[in-house]
């Protein structure tokens, strides 16, 4: 065995701290009960339209579901019902985030990993992927780069390995705050103000770190809920392996001061219904021991990865209908939680589910370690199956993407505001819970669309984006809630958008 | 979270009692980079707007819609002192 491996294995020896698993658990039990879900599931059989209405009703004043009416909503069969469900789905997120699509763009900087996850290209078994680590001059140049599209807000996401470990994590999050890079259009200078982290799951020790340089959100995914599955599709052998230190990741996080943390899960995996009870079943956790649920759930649908039989021919795969079935319902069993949709859907599922109720996606994307410097160099734009985790379904600029929000009447938000105002923790669900959230939201959307339109929009997409502005700000005077206290806020409001106006950049409130 | 149950007791109390005697709404945040995080104060929605630094890892959000800066200085002075005793 030469050193290097032995020094991965040593690593990899001492990730996991079983008593920062067994304090979490009830009676040796984690929160997943098996037999119970697929019991609420069965008993949730032919619901009368009711039934359905009244939980339809109970989401739409913003109460989060118990488990038995999330299981009757997934049984419906009625399609009226159903679209019933995606027009609620849009009136909850209108109430609680506002007009508003929260934009972010995924940064892989490594795929070294230690894992042999059945479905993923950066598996270790796959000798056929090219691996890299990104150097801190190249995380410089890739942020500056994506930067250049007009990005503020990315989500860091790091392969499981020594190399990339938390002091890594913890180094790499502190440069790319560093970095600044000038709008094509020579208008501003743009930066990333807010890095959130998909990483491994580690102990509180190493969530600390990440804690210390300003991390934004700490995402997870559980991938599957469903033990036996997530044995199958993860070998015992490895780091990941372990399903109750990766199911208790989040609640770590939350103890090191992270109180901005992500669930999702790998769609495809196992039945779709039994993972969304799985996910409404983590939020109840961590709002039980935390008083604060997730800040987003995600549910990527598993697309090809390089050399992955399961990726290509899982009996699980879940249909576009399905899927829109299911991020309604998870909308609607979690009214004050953000929804993502990522580029691994294609444009038009993509626009239909914004349409339910998601808050935030991501464009230009790109999936490659260093991909978007390849990009910005002249070089590759293709996808590579090689040198991705898996293929995107969606390879359209962030420009592109703006500019079909505004033909939907939709604001894209580059804010980052929330978590730099203490709106994290119990304070932002507090908020969103009172609908206050969406109205910070509104301003701050309008002060960074005006950022986007000025320092880095198409000529065709400030034009249709300044009638979106119009619109809000046409709102915003009409409001209320903005003239409370004298009109203090709405005067500050109008100052902070004269002042972008004006060159002035990252302004919020 | 890197502050005592201690000083945030003592965060809590200080929120009481601008509340109750100057009827001014206020929450403290624990300072990491960027990361301003909720630690003690009110959880419902007010419109705090002003960001204000005590120490290097502590600030406070005040709701000024209905005070003076005077007033703010004021307030952060006090935070200031109290935190020092």
């Amino acid at each position: 065995m030469s050193t290097t491996t032995m020094t991965t294995a040593q690593w990899t020896k001492n990730v996991i701290k079983q008593d920062e698993i067994d304090r979490y658990l009830t009676d040796d039990k984690d929160f997943i009960n098996e037999d119970l879900i697929w019991q609420q599931i069965k008993d949730g059989r032919d619901p009368s339209r009711e039934v359905v209405e009244a939980i339809i009703e109970k989401a739409r004043n913003l109460n989060r579901l118990e488990p038995e009416e999330t299981a009757t909503l997934l049984n419906v069969k009625d399609d009226e019902l159903w679209e019933k469900m995606f027009e609620v789905g849009l009136e909850i997120k209108r109430k609680v985030y506002d007009n508003r699509v929260v934009f972010f763009a995924p940064m892989y900087l490594s795929n070294l990993c230690v894992n042999n996850c059945a479905y993923c290209g950066f598996r270790e078994e796959n000798k056929h992927e090219k691996r890299h680590v990104l150097t801190l001059d190249e995380m410089k140049t890739e942020t500056a780069a994506l930067v250049s599209e007009g990005h503020k807000r990315i989500i860091a996401v790091y392969g499981e390995h020594p190399k990339s470990n938390a002091d890594y994590i913890a180094k790499s999050i502190e440069e790319i705050y560093k970095v600044k890079a000038p709008s094509p259009k020579g208008t501003g200078t743009g930066h990333v103000r807010r890095v959130n982290v998909n990483a491994a799951p580690m102990c509180i020790e190493d969530l600390k770190k990440l804690w210390n340089v300003g991390i934004g959100t700490y995402q997870v995914f559980q991938e599957t809920y469903h033990k036996e599955t997530y044995k199958n599709m993860h070998p015992e052998n490895t780091l990941k392996g372990n399903y109750q230190w990766r199911l208790y990741a989040l609640h770590r996080a939350m103890e090191a001061g992270i109180d901005d943390v992500a669930i999702g899960a790998l769609f495809g995996l196992y039945d779709w219904r039994f993972e969304v009870m799985g996910l409404l079943y983590h939020t109840i956790d961590l709002e039980q021991r935390f008083g604060i649920g997730p800040h987003t759930i995600s549910f990527p649908r598993m697309m090809h990865a390089s050399h992955s039989d399961v990726s290509d021919n899982s009996e699980y795969k879940v249909s576009d209908e399905d899927f829109k079935k299911l991020v309604a319902v998870l909308r609607l069993s979690v009214p004050y939680t953000g929804l993502i949709i990522t580029a691994r859907e294609k444009a038009e599922l993509r626009k239909e589910v914004i349409k339910i109720g998601c808050t935030q996606t991501d464009a230009s994307t790109r999936i490659g370690v260093g991909g978007y410097s390849d990009k910005a160099d002249g070089g590759k734009v293709e996808q590579v199956d090689d040198e991705q985790q898996f293929l995107l379904g969606d390879t359209r600029t962030c420009d592109e993407v703006i500019r079909e929000l505004a033909e939907m009447g939709m604001i894209t938000s580059f804010c980052t505001a929330g978590y730099r105002c203490g709106r994290t923790g119990e304070k932002i669900m507090g908020l969103l819970q009172e609908c206050v959230e969406g109205k910070f939201c509104k301003l701050n959307a309008v002060l960074t669309y005006r950022e986007y339109l000025d320092d880095y929009a198409s000529e065709e997409t400030k034009k249709l984006g300044e009638k979106v502005i119009l619109k809000e700000l046409e709102q915003i005077g009409k409001m209320e809630f903005y003239r409370k206290g004298s009109g203090k806020l709405y005067d500050l409001f109008h100052k902070l958008y004269k002042e972008v106006q004006e060159g002035q950049r990252d302004v919020f409130i | 979270m890197s502050l005592s149950k201690e000083i945030i007791q003592v965060l809590e109390r200080m929120v009481k009692k601008f509340q109750e005697a100057y009827n001014i709404e206020m929450y403290f945040c624990e300072v990491m980079g960027n990361r301003w995080s909720f630690i003690a104060g009110d959880t419902h929605g007010y419109l705090a707007q002003r960001r204000e630094i005590i120490t290097k890892n502590l600030g406070v959000m005040i709701d000024d819609s209905s005070v003076t800066d005077k007033d703010i200085e004021n307030v952060v002075k006090i935070i200031r002192k109290e935190l020092d005793e």
